[in-house]
């Protein structure tokens, strides 16, 4: 039999059972609407939690922590930071990442705790009491970083960073600290030489014996202007050199790193949301897989290094899929409940269509042929419901989009919590899958058993 | 030709079975009118339905033109019925809110042919038996000798081998049935096989060959009346 012949019969033999027909249509179309605004709900709530995401990632960007670790072998609980060496290898790992970090670098102040108590300190010899007062400020760059303008060095004079200034012995000022050092009267002007000492001294050391120091003259390359940054408790550095020289200076000797300088920070529209935070999450874990694992006070394994986006983030991600998942789960169970009905319009079909099915039989239709027509009425009715609950929802979606953002905007952040009834595709799609799916299984049985029956046994029975 | 060796038809199981057909060895000649004649109860109705491969014996053979049915699996006798065989029923078994056209052309659309061959093909039969005025009637608009004869028209329409009619005047008045038989005759005539169930002797004059049956055991005869005169 032709497709538009069976198609014809079935709507043919719902037309005549037209107010089983219409019931079924009502059925589906309630539950596929409350199917479609539980979807709805679910899906609004994850794209508003990215949302503000976004919004939280664009105002404030994030930086990236390094912690230490407590020593779970000691019987002193002896707390150490990562060495100065895998600092260097997180640097090389972070090269790799250029969608998760924006700058980064390691200021001298957190250079400072060793095995054998080493601390580095930086000072100049002409310019002692201006570097003293920068010294906290400097941040030892490993390699070329963009100095984007959102964060630190939009670049007055001079020339920006670029690879070959690994291992120079070149220097960037900010304006703050050029104004900073006119005040002493140091009047710098860029390719002016800028002496620069560096000294490891270990703690105990009274008498210098153990102390090692190195002066480099640095030239001043470029003058940038520092950025505003809306943390205010992140001090943006003022002097960049190169930290290549230290490798050979510290030698074997084991100092340990307090943090990193390091984060990401775009302005919006120049990144995308979802590879960003994929790109976080991979860097993060291959750092950490680099370190090895840390342990807490507890002797529990943590981590050495995160992301502090992510770590905040967590929650309301794993909040906004709980979520999904509750609502997918309703909408499956009521979608299960309902399925009865359908699979019903299907069962009493058969039933009511007893002879004339038996009839076509005889006449040679195979059971392939019965069972088509029999799916397309309860596609036809499907569908129908289905579209029906797609337009309700839409039409209602304008009234009840303000009635939601009053409700809902009070209740979640105090923030502008939206639910967008716009229908994807995919739902509508999905719901006619489902009850069509379901309605089959439920009533093959009814259909099987009428498939083995012999045929003129079918006829008799109605006769 | 059709024939049926050491068919036997038993419905249900244990001491409630019925032995509808017992030991049944029968031939369907081609091109000839068969009656199947037998009182109520008889399996008359039973030996139609596997003759027609409507149904099938519980053991023995049914073979039709040397392929044999007992063998074929539900969506081969299906195939076999809607390409060999025609059936007019006592009751009609005409779907009543189809047209008339609609349920003439149901062989025909079930085969799978075009709306517009099945439609000519439908309308040139209708004709033939002068129902062309109701081709666009609802079936439940018929009186019953209409009926019968649309259920003819349905029988013939995709020009079957054989035609198997059970009971066919059962349900109308002596003129209609008149008309009916003589329709039998003339399709027979046309040269192919006709199968009457009857319990009616008269009816049963038309054949040229005789199927009696008592309580499920058939014999065959020769009728010395028959479709050719």
């Amino acid at each position: 039999m032709k497709f538009f012949d069976s198609f014809r019969i079935a709507v043919h033999n719902l037309w005549q059972n037209k107010s089983r027909t219409l019931l079924t249509i009502i059925i589906v179309l309630v539950v596929s609407a409350l199917i479609m605004a539980m979807c709805l709900l679910g899906t609004n709530f994850i794209s508003n939690n990215d949302r503000m995401l976004t919004d939280m990632l664009n105002e404030q960007g994030t930086t990236y922590v390094v912690s230490g670790s407590y020593d779970p072998d000691s019987s002193m609980r002896e707390y150490r930071y990562p060495e100065y060496r895998q600092i260097k290898e997180l640097m090389d790992i972070a090269r790799k990442y250029p969608d998760a970090v924006d700058y980064s670098g390691v200021k001298m102040w957190s250079v400072s705790y060793s095995d054998e108590s080493y601390s580095l300190s930086m000072r100049s010899e002409s310019l002692e009491q201006a570097v003293m007062g920068l010294s906290d400020t400097v941040v030892f760059t490993d390699f070329s970083f963009p100095m984007p303008a959102t964060m630190c060095a939009a670049v007055k004079e001079g020339r920006t960073w670029n690879a070959d200034d690994n291992g120079s012995y070149r220097i960037w000022l900010s304006q703050d600290a050029m104004m900073g050092l006119a005040k002493l009267g140091y009047n710098l002007k860029l390719g002016d030489p800028l002496p620069i000492s560096f000294e490891l001294r270990r703690g105990e050391d009274k008498n210098g014996s153990d102390t090692v120091s190195v002066t480099n003259s640095y030239t001043l390359t470029g003058i940038f202007e520092k950025a505003q940054s809306n943390n205010s408790w992140q001090r943006l550095p003022d002097v960049y050199i190169s930290a290549d020289f230290l490798k050979e200076f510290i030698g074997d000797r084991k100092l340990y790193v307090g943090s990193v300088d390091m984060g990401f920070y775009r302005a919006e529209g120049t990144y995308n949301y979802r590879t960003t935070v994929n790109a976080f999450k991979k860097f993060v874990d291959e750092v950490n897989a680099q370190l090895g694992p840390a342990y807490n006070d507890e002797g529990e394994e943590t981590v050495y290094f995160s992301n502090e986006f992510l770590k905040e983030s967590r929650m309301m991600r794993i909040i906004g899929l709980v979520i999904l998942g509750i609502m997918v789960i309703l909408a499956f169970l009521i979608l299960l409940l309902s399925i009865g009905s359908v699979a019903n319009t299907i069962i009493i079909s058969v039933d009511k269509n007893r002879k004339f099915i038996g009839l076509m039989k005889a006449m040679g239709l195979k059971n392939k042929g019965v069972n088509s027509i029999v799916y397309k009425e309860a596609l036809i009715t499907i569908l129908i419901g289905v579209v029906l609950a797609t337009c309700l929802v839409l039409c209602l979606g304008g009234p009840m989009t303000s009635l939601l953002d009053m409700i809902l905007g009070g209740m979640y952040y105090s923030s502008e919590f939206t639910v967008r009834f716009t229908v994807s595709p995919y739902v509508p799609i999905c719901t006619v899958l489902a009850f069509l799916g379901m309605a089959i299984l439920f009533s093959r049985g009814s259909l099987n058993k009428m498939g083995k029956a012999d045929v003129i046994t079918i006829i008799s029975e109605v006769a | 030709m059709i024939e049926l060796k050491d068919v036997n038809k038993i419905y249900g199981k244990g001491d409630g079975a019925v032995h509808a057909l017992k030991d049944v060895n029968v031939v369907i000649e081609d091109g000839k009118f068969t009656a199947i004649l037998g009182r109520s109860g008889s399996g008359k109705s039973t030996l139609m339905n596997i003759i027609g491969a409507l149904d099938s014996p519980t053991s023995g053979t049914v073979t039709a033109n040397g392929k044999e049915l007992t063998l074929l699996n539900q969506n081969q006798l299906a195939e076999y019925r809607n390409a060999t065989t025609g059936f007019i029923f006592q009751s009609f078994y005409l779907e009543p809110t189809f047209t008339v056209l609609d349920n003439v052309a149901m062989p025909l659309t079930i085969k799978g042919e075009s709306r517009k061959v099945r439609e000519r093909k439908a309308c040139e039969i209708l004709e033939k038996l002068g129902l062309s005025d109701k081709t666009y009637k609802k079936a439940n608009e018929l009186s019953g000798g209409q009926k019968q004869r649309v259920s003819i028209a349905r029988a013939l329409v995709h020009d079957p081998e054989i035609v198997l009619a059970d009971e066919p005047t059962g349900n109308l008045d002596s003129v209609n049935g008149a008309e009916v038989m003589k329709l039998l005759r003339e399709i027979c005539a046309m040269g192919k096989s006709v199968v009457l169930v009857t319990h009616n002797m008269e009816d049963a004059k038309n054949a040229q060959n005789i199927i009696r049956i008592t309580d499920g055991v058939a014999v065959m005869e020769n009728s010395v009346g028959g479709a050719g005169k």
